[in-house]
This record gives C-alpha cells, sequence and structure tokens, in this order.
C-alpha cells in the first residue's frame, strides 16, 4: 500500500498517517569529467567521394534541383570558417531547399584530387574550399573559389551574400506552376482509368 | 514510393504526381483545397511529404492524415495500417495482394 493510500485510508478512519520515513542519506555521486566532444567532421575522411557525388546527382534528379560540392578538408582553417556562412539568414534556406551538398575531403591536396580533375577543379594551396555547381544530371555549371567569396572589407572573412548571390545564379528554375500539372494528370488518369496519386514533398 | 518494388504496382492504380510544396507555384493551394477537411478552420500544415489520392474527375478519396497525423512516408505499424486503408479505398486495380505486397515492400524498404 503507498503511503499516499495509507494516509487517505487512516484519514476515512479518523487516524493519522505516521510520519514518512526520514529520506537515507544522501552521497554526492562522483564527479566524471567527460572529455569535451569533439566537433563533427564537415568533410568524410574515409568516404568514397565519387560513390558521395553520385548518389547526390541521384538525389538531386528526384527533386530536380542542383549539386553544391565543396571541396575542402577539416584541418583547414578557411573550410572551417566557411562552416558559419552555411549559417548566415542570407543563404540557409538556398542551402536547405535549392541544392543537395557534398562535402568532398582533399587532405592536403593529396586526396581526391584526381576526382577534382575530372570536374575541372584545379586545387591550389590557399584556395579551400573551393565550390563546383552541377546540375541535375551531373554537368558542371560554375565552379567558385573561396577567393571569390572573401568579404571586401576583410579577406579574411567570407561574405554570404556573395555566396548567396552565387546560388542564386546557378540553381534550378522554379518546377512548373501546379495547376496546369495537376489537371494534365487528371487528364491522363481519366485516360488510362486511373486515379492520381499526389504527393507533396520538398527537396529537404 | 519510387522504388522498383513499389512504383510499379502503384502504376496499376494511379498516375504519379510528386509537387514540390515549397518550389512549385500554386502548390500550397491545391495541399489546401485537399487538405482542408473543415471550411470553417484554417488550414493545418500536416508536415511533408503529405499525400492524397484523387479521382479524374477531381475528388479526395483520401489522404495521408490518419489517426496519428499524416503518416508521411509510412514507417512503422500504424503508417503501414493507415496507407494500406488508403489504398484499399481507392482501390479499382489493386488487387488484395497486390496491396500486401506494396505494404511489405514499404517494410523491406524501411529496414535496409
Amino acid at each position: 500500500m503507498t503511503l499516499a493510500l495509507l494516509s487517505l485510508v487512516l484519514a476515512m478512519s479518523g487516524q493519522t498517517a505516521p510520519p514518512p520515513p526520514p529520506p537515507p542519506p544522501t552521497v554526492a555521486p562522483a564527479t566524471v569529467q567527460k572529455p569535451p566532444a569533439a566537433p563533427p567532421k564537415v568533410y568524410n575522411e574515409t568516404a568514397d567521394a565519387k560513390a558521395q557525388i553520385d548518389a547526390a546527382v541521384a538525389s538531386a534528379a528526384e527533386d530536380d534541383i542542383r549539386v553544391l560540392i565543396n571541396w575542402g578538408a577539416n584541418d583547414d582553417e578557411a573550410c572551417t570558417r566557411y562552416q558559419q556562412v552555411q549559417r548566415a539568414p542570407e543563404v540557409a534556406s538556398k542551402f536547405r531547399d535549392d541544392y543537395k551538398r557534398v562535402s568532398v575531403d582533399v587532405g592536403h591536396l593529396d586526396k581526391n584530387i584526381d576526382l577534382a580533375k575530372s570536374f575541372g577543379v584545379t586545387l591550389a594551396a590557399g584556395a579551400l574550399p573551393h565550390f563546383t555547381i552541377l546540375d541535375a544530371r551531373g554537368k558542371v555549371l560554375a565552379q567558385m573559389s573561396a577567393k571569390g567569396l572573401a568579404s571586401d572589407t576583410d579577406p579574411a572573412a567570407f561574405d554570404a551574400k556573395k555566396m548567396g548571390a552565387f546560388l542564386t545564379t546557378h540553381q534550378a528554375p522554379a518546377p512548373p506552376p501546379a495547376g496546369p500539372v495537376f489537371e494534365a494528370a487528371l487528364a491522363q488518369a481519366k485516360r488510362e482509368g486511373k486515379q492520381v496519386f499526389v504527393w507533396f514533398a520538398a527537396p529537404w | 514510393m519510387a522504388t522498383k518494388d513499389v512504383a510499379p504496382l502503384l502504376a496499376k492504380e494511379f498516375v504519379n504526381l510528386k509537387l514540390d510544396f515549397d518550389r512549385a507555384p500554386g502548390a500550397q493551394d491545391l495541399a489546401k483545397r485537399y487538405g482542408t477537411k473543415d471550411p470553417g478552420l484554417p488550414w493545418k500544415d500536416p508536415g511533408l511529404p503529405w499525400m492524397v489520392f484523387v479521382t479524374p474527375d477531381g475528388k479526395a478519396v483520401i489522404d495521408s492524415t490518419g489517426p496519428e497525423g499524416n503518416t508521411g512516408f509510412p514507417a512503422k505499424d500504424t503508417e503501414y495500417a493507415h496507407f494500406k486503408t488508403m489504398l484499399e479505398k481507392a482501390k479499382r486495380h489493386l488487387t488484395d495482394a497486390d496491396i500486401a505486397a506494396l505494404i511489405s515492400s514499404l517494410e523491406a524498404a524501411n529496414k535496409k
């Protein structure tokens, strides 16, 4: 019988509940210092980068958007600073809605260099991160070096507005209006004796 | 829904139409038209993906808002159950065996 229930029974019978037992002495738990968690690595150092890019292109094709390849390295200071740019309000929705993103590890310019070359990218010291935009079939549309995104007032900083302009210039055109596409699907369903399975989705 | 096992079965019954909710002009109006159960209440965004089966004359048959809300891509038992309910309500060409195969394919795909 719980103490609360016992109290209720005793109260109903005119008795009072015994005082609750004193709490057991508490012993402070031993303090365990956890090492600070290492920040997640942006560039997967063991991934098959070609497969990563192929998967991104396939995924972009499903949503009819584009691919942004970020060539860089985890221990490159400029690549680390660039991560903040992605969260800037000017570009956050562009990254989320209009591009499938792939970060390819190039180490100390000694990894995935041939892969980069196959996309028309020649990497040089101090030029990281470098960006390549592909269409949904994997065709190279545009390149941008870190220098091209540098702030005019602080060359060591990235300019989110420049990144936003680069992404906007090369984003896929908007899909056709839903109304006519829906009407066409209804007409096709009528011809074929089917119904329409409409699913509303988003690239993110 | 586009997997090689699922797509051919769905194609027996449906014309597939995927609309980009954010980018396709008019997509949100269409979702509101079919997603508003009570015209007196404001439309409530069900979350994405959201699905609706529509007859050739534009009437909604059933949508993916089940007893526990929008099922999205079915990934758990209650969601498989609602998707099965959707298919059973809409079926004209799909057989019970087709529907069972569809649900099994979805379950298998989610276990990969």
